[in-house]
């Protein structure tokens, strides 16, 4: 709870997911526990390591602005935010004419946009000389090929830059990129910034795509993605014993956070509350988490002091679960730790077997996920389990959705690079 | 009541200096960093000068040199900015509980090193010579090194400071394009004020010195072609500016609990007053036409400061020689009352993008704490502007100053640092 005791509930969402272009269809697929995954159509994938991806295959999200003079040089991600922010914004019963602009921010963990890796692969290719780069050639070349929209849409600010003009935002705006943690950490610093009394209403989530080329050649160099090109299905499967890397996605997630007087009085609907927000820093490796998780384990007791409850309070634990070997051993070593003897009995489950990773939205569309879970009182399921691994050895909530009496539910999302945080978020009223 | 923030460490990397003290006596000076660029052969590329930290060396600074291999040129400013703050600070092993001690970066879109990606593309061309992903799939991915997508992550700023300095407390990393750094800043005092952390590590830095970026900025039309901007700076302001020419350079400051920089005796350099931020709603200019987002951002710092505008006596804009740069005036004027002084660094350090507002944050208290403000390279006042502006350095008492950076793509930030006091 904030100054004057300003609390923080969501009123509103928004979804552009692999699995459906809008919140209601993407969690009936979730709770069918079906698969959004399969081969990547954006560009030839066919030769890359890896040949799938949790793709957004409704093209009618990215073919709409190929009309307007600025946004058709945008990239998939910025399309997902207006469309996911749009939807979020009506949810919630927002009226540009009514909403009080002064008091309206956005924050939104979002990354960079796609490049434009043909036209810069060919003036990279032209300008080596076989030795090194002519950074003259290329300057030369590059200033006629290049498009300035299509460079200044790949900047990570500017989902929220559109979104406040879309809807005359003059709240704080913010932006921030730690990686898989973005959208998590976006939520709690606009729930921050909300129960400070800066802002009443703050549009937050995330957006990105890193289903191109460039990103994905990263992730295959560094072993991080599954390569189970077979079955793109069954690919990504957290917590089970053949996990081999979790499968790149893409999307956007939008949820409209509001104090809640302020939602009261506008007599809308409440999703839920945030209750608890905890970030922090591994401070270990670069590519590996802390061998006994500890800053994932303070994210998580960050939390729950910060929502003023104790671990035997939480209902469901919506895991990070990346179906990487590594993750999901040290988040269950994380949970266990932190929750104790309760561990055993709260079930957790990864909605990235489905989806995949949305890298900077996935903490957003996983707070959908939960709060969507405390509504229809049901938990969306950890599919592909086929394998129990010894060593893990919670309820993952295996293969099917499971009816549950759910009032608090813990989301991780720990980023690459060590920034790892979680929220709390619970029933309103509880 | 909140608790409050100060400022205990100042690290800076310059175009000037590499080095706070440096750095600032440079300014002082009226130094300019801005020269022929020398990283790279620009040839017939219309702009020929950038502001570059020369000779730059980053295994000075790091404890764990290996690292440096995976770090862009942003990264390794950073993380050398947060060395010489951390030194200025005394924060060393044991005097900060690592849980108690975050890092907030502000981070630029990190272009990667051409070299490395053009001689794996170069290997993947069809028979027309065209790029071609089908064997960039199969040959080309191979032909890089293996952790090439770490280099130019924008969150490793705070990873490697993070590794560092072992700190394990909150940890955010904010990425919006030029106001990144003071952002930052601003979240990270918030973290100490609500009882979070004791040490926030908080700036930023990037490079635009890069064959990409350059391009990037000569698209919007931004880039200085003119040919005396090594001699005259960009002249922000001024009927004659020339134009944004790109620089380098970053600052992390440590902010901390001024209850806890008392109780270890800590110096303090100046106090957080306030933080605001918004958006102007535009995209490609770095203030909007009607300033709004500029003005926004000002009026909630001042009130979160709890202060008038007869209270701050000095601004450092984020005028950078653009066209734009009337509208930040005249916002300036509406705001703060006309006729008030006026600093714009980026005349002689060029733009930092991501770094600047860290490196102005770092100057104003400076300038507080050694009570003298730096003027303006290359400006002297012009009769119809509404604010004033010196090339001249000005020694006095100040209280309150105010920074500003407004960014591409619509975000403002401003925030207020006033002088400490015992109480």
């Amino acid at each position: 709870m904030g100054k004057d005791g300003r609390r923080v509930v969501i009123t509103g969402m928004g979804l552009v997911s692999p699995m459906a272009s809008n919140v209601e269809d993407t969690w009936k697929g979730m709770l069918e526990g079906r698969s959004a995954v399969d081969y990547t159509t954006i560009y030839d994938a066919s030769t890359f390591p890896t040949t799938f991806s949790g793709q957004v295959r409704d093209e009618s999200v990215i073919s709409r602005f190929e009309s307007d003079p600025e946004l058709k040089y945008s990239g998939r991600n910025l399309r997902f935010a207006l469309v996911a922010g749009q939807q979020a914004f009506e949810d919630a019963g927002l009226h540009e004419a009514e909403i009080n602009k002064e008091r309206f921010g956005v924050y939104l963990g979002a990354g960079e946009g796609p490049p434009d890796w043909m036209t810069f692969g060919n003036l990279l290719a032209e300008a080596w000389t076989g030795a090194k780069t002519d950074t003259a050639a290329f300057l030369k070349n590059a200033v006629t090929r290049m498009n300035a929209l299509r460079e200044l849409f790949q900047e990570p600010n500017i989902a929220a830059g559109l979104l406040a003009r879309r809807f005359s935002a003059l709240g704080p705006n913010m932006t921030c990129l730690t990686a898989c943690a973005a959208s998590g950490q976006a939520m709690g610093e606009a729930g921050h910034i909300i129960r400070r009394g800066d802002a009443d209403v703050m549009l937050s989530g995330g957006a990105h795509s890193m289903i191109h080329p460039y990103s994905q050649a990263g992730f295959n160099l560094l072993t991080a993605l599954s390569q189970r090109n077979d079955d793109p299905k069954r690919a990504s499967r957290p917590f089970d014993k053949e996990r081999d890397g979790f499968v790149l996605a893409e999307g956007s997630a939008m949820l409209v956070l509001e104090e809640l007087y302020h939602a009261e009085a506008r007599g809308v609907r409440i999703y839920g509350e945030l209750m608890g927000y905890g970030t922090t820093g591994d401070a270990y490796r670069l590519t590996d988490m802390h061998p006994e998780g500890r800053s994932a384990k303070s994210a998580m007791r960050m939390a729950l002091e910060d929502a003023g409850i104790e671990p035997k309070d939480v209902d469901y634990i919506n895991a990070h679960g990346t179906s990487t070997a590594v993750n999901d051993k040290i988040e269950t070593v994380a949970i266990k730790e932190v929750f104790g003897e309760h561990a055993k009995r709260i079930p957790v489950s990864s909605i990235k077997s489905m989806v995949g990773h949305l890298i900077a939205s996935a903490g957003a569309i996983e707070a959908i996920a939960c709060l969507l879970a405390i509504r229809d009182q049901i938990l969306p399921p950890t599919t592909n389990y086929e394998h129990p691994d010894p060593e893990l050895d919670l309820d993952y909530v295996p293969n099917v959705a499971r009816k549950a009496a759910v009032s608090i539910a813990l989301s991780n999302s720990f980023g690459f690079g060590g920034q790892n945080v979680a929220l709390v978020f619970g029933r309103y009223p509880l | 009541m909140p608790r409050r923030v100060v400022v205990t460490g100042i690290g800076i990397l310059s175009p000037l200096a590499q080095g706070t003290a440096e750095h600032f006596d440079a300014l002082l000076k009226g130094a300019c960093g801005i020269g022929p660029v020398t990283a790279f052969d620009v040839g017939e590329f219309p702009a020929k000068y950038a502001a570059e930290i020369k000779d730059f060396r980053g295994n000075k600074y790091l404890k764990n040199r290996k690292a440096l291999k995976v770090m862009a040129r942003d990264i390794q400013l950073a993380v050398a900015a947060a060395s010489l703050a951390a030194r200025d600070a005394g924060i060393y092993d044991g005097v900060a509980n690592p849980e108690r001690l975050g890092v907030s970066m502000g981070a630029g879109l990190v272009p990667g090193e051409l070299d490395e990606l053009a001689s794996a593309v170069a290997v993947c061309l069809d028979e027309a010579k065209h790029f071609s992903l089908k064997k960039f799939g199969k040959e080309g991915i191979g032909a890089l090194p293996p952790l090439w997508l770490l280099k130019y992550l924008p969150n490793m700023l705070n990873s490697h400071v993070a590794i560092e300095y072992n700190a394990q407390g909150p940890d955010n990393c904010i990425t919006v394009g030029n106001a990144s750094s003071l952002l930052a800043i601003g979240e990270a005092a918030r973290v100490i004020e609500r009882g979070q952390a004791d040490f926030m590590m908080a700036g930023g830095a990037e490079s635009k010195v890069h064959p990409l970026s350059l391009v990037r900025l000569f698209l919007t039309n931004k880039l200085s072609t003119a040919a005396d901007v090594a001699t005259r700076g960009p002249r922000p302001f001024c009927r004659d500016r020339a134009g944004l020419v790109a620089g380098e350079g970053g600052a992390v400051l440590i902010l901390e609990g001024k209850d806890h920089a008392k109780a270890r005796g800590a110096r303090i350099y100046a106090e957080v007053g306030g933080f605001g931020s918004s958006c102007g709603g535009q995209l490609q200019a770095e203030i909007s036409s009607d300033g709004r987002g500029a003005k926004e951002a000002m009026t909630r710092a001042l009130a979160d400061a709890k202060m008038e505008a007869r209270d701050v006596e000095a601004v450092f804009a984020d005028a950078s020689g653009l066209p734009e740069d009337a509208v930040e005036a005249e916002v300036i004027a509406e705001v703060l009352g006309k006729g008030r002084l006026t600093i714009a660094t980026r005349a002689a350090l060029g733009h930092t993008m991501a770094g600047s507002g860290a490196l102005d944050a770092a100057a104003a208290c400076l300038s507080i704490d050694k009570g003298v403000l730096p003027g303006t390279f290359g400006v002297e006042c012009e009769p119809d502007l509404p604010i004033e502006v010196t090339s001249k350095s000005r020694e006095g008492k100040f209280n309150a100053l105010l920074v500003n950076t407004f960014t591409f793509g619509g975000q403002t930030a401003s925030m207020v640092f006033k002088r400490h006091t015992a109480e």
